[in-house]
């Protein structure tokens, strides 16, 4: 655990028409679960990319364990963003030719760790995420699902300092939303801040789901969701 | 139209060529000074070098050969026939290396490198950039050059200078064979491939090697500049002509710049 905050935006003002005008403040620090309300799955996709500094910004800064995106050099920006585990909305293109391959790429690509010893974990993360192991051979062969739960492997895989999931559209019902929610929570008590990115919809009336901030993203600001207000269908949170 | 929408008609298509040029050269230049560093090559970027080799070899290595035959037959041979009944034949090892080995092969070669391991780079990564892949990638910290343009011109680089390797020797054996069975040549294979050897100076010890590379490394740039560049609104049918046309003209450009220097 560290007095450094994981991931801080300040007075962040992005050059994107997909976030708002204002000034973005957020700090995500050890052990923190915050859970983003998106108007649409594109305003999710570019807040995460301003989260990992790739969306410019012409006011603030966004600072990733304690360095400035903006002047980190690009050689340790790319390592730095190897620390953070994504669930991208398109979790892997179905021309994936090996789908092992495409999960352990971003570690056998950072670090050192041998290839035996990610692949076990890998394998472990899988049958967590309710797959037999990891899925070997074209990502073609796999159902939806089944990519997604690879694409949860891979964002989860090798210990990362900040989890950003975009599930726009997870339902209550799916399987897949407790091994995520217990993966987050086994990485938020590592010291990992998880963000998660969601339209409205069940899982911000699931009560499973217990964040530390709620935050709505909308064209205007992002903003915490202020405890008792209406949202989704008229359901309490 | 006003005379600054005539001088905009015109410089619009020459700055994007200009910039592409530009771009070319600058990526051949960042292969060459990232590649010279131990720290580029990490298992995934050695992983990807490894499959985009054996691709661009395995894939072309049948045209090859069957090129290599029919030139074997249709130069070496013709070469062999027409300078021995002239009473020419210490001139054989010189016009096969001024032709076949300087000339004709890196020709070949670049333009079957291009057809095959060319075109497919340059189809995948249009997809990876098109499909919001490469976003994916460089989201997750992956160096896009170096994970997607550096292993593809190495290996094209050196792929391109095996199978000319390839190529050379298939052609001289086939014509050789083909001298042989019609009573032309009279000698050992050995002894003809060291006559065409000796008549190699090192000005074409040179060239050969340093075009074959050359060609390589500059198609597999400009395929993954072309690739890489794709926007949403880019088919195959819009990417492959465009590449194909600018290895064509890379291929010919370094052709003749070393052909002229050395």
């Amino acid at each position: 655990m560290s007095a450094i905050p994981i991931l801080d935006l300040t007075g962040a003002r992005a050059v994107s028409a997909l976030l708002p005008y204002a000034a973005l403040n957020l700090t995500v620090s050890d052990g923190d679960f915050v859970l983003i309300e998106i108007q649409e799955p594109r305003n999710g996709s570019v807040f995460a990319d301003l989260c990992a500094g790739l969306v410019p910004i012409d006011a603030g800064c966004v600072r990733f364990l304690g360095r400035d995106w903006q002047t980190t050099p690009y050689r340790l920006a790319n390592a730095l963003r190897g620390r953070i585990g994504r669930l991208f909305q398109q979790p892997l293109r179905e021309d994936t030719p090996d789908v092992a391959a495409r999960v352990l790429l971003a570690q056998t690509f950072h670090t050192r760790i041998p290839d035996d010893v990610l692949r076990a974990e890998a394998t472990a993360l899988a049958q967590r995420f309710g797959l037999p192991g990891l899925p070997t051979g074209p990502a073609r062969l796999l159902s939806e699902t089944d990519l997604l739960r690879a694409a949860c492997v891979r964002a989860f895989l090798g210990e990362p300092r900040l989890v950003v999931l975009e599930i726009p559209s997870a339902t209550q019902e799916d399987t897949l939303l407790d091994a995520v929610l217990s993966e987050g929570a086994a990485a938020r008590s590592r010291g990992a801040g998880v963000i998660w990115l969601t339209m409205p919809g069940p899982v911000l009336r699931d009560r499973s789901v217990m964040p530390t901030l709620r935050l709505r993203l909308s064209d205007a600001e992002l903003a915490p969701i202020r405890p008792g207000r209406l949202v989704d269908q008229g359901v309490r949170i | 139209m006003s005379p600054r929408g005539i001088l905009a008609a015109i410089g619009r298509p020459a700055k994007a060529r200009v910039g592409f040029v530009l771009q070319t050269i600058a990526m051949a230049w960042g292969v060459l000074r990232e590649g010279a560093h131990p720290s580029t090559w990490r298992r995934s970027v050695r992983r990807r070098c490894r499959i985009s080799l054996t691709r661009s070899v395995a894939g072309s290595l049948g045209t090859v050969v069957v090129t290599g035959l029919i030139v074997g037959v249709g130069l070496v041979f013709e070469t062999i026939y027409w300078l021995r009944n002239l009473g020419q034949e210490a001139q054989i090892g010189r016009v096969l290396v001024a032709v076949l080995i300087r000339e004709l092969t890196p020709l070949l070669i670049g333009i079957i490198l291009l057809g095959r391991g060319g075109m497919a780079a340059i189809s995948e990564l249009g997809e990876l950039a098109t499909e919001g892949e490469v976003a994916v990638l460089r989201a997750e910290g992956i160096d896009i050059f170096q994970y997607l343009v550096l292993p593809r011109a190495f290996a094209f680089a050196f792929g391109g200078f095996a199978l000319g390797t390839m190529f050379v020797v298939t052609a001289l054996v086939s014509g050789f064979v083909t001298g042989s069975l019609t009573g032309s040549v009279h000698t050992s294979v050995l002894v003809f491939l060291d006559d065409v050897l000796r008549a190699a100076t090192v000005s074409d010890l040179i060239v050969f090697p340093a075009k074959l590379l050359l060609i390589g490394l500059l198609i597999a740039v400009v395929c993954c500049a072309t690739g890489l560049g794709a926007d949403e609104a880019d088919t195959g049918a819009d990417l492959l002509p465009r590449g194909f046309t600018r290895g064509i003209t890379a291929v010919l450009a370094i052709t003749l710049v070393l052909s002229v220097l050395l």
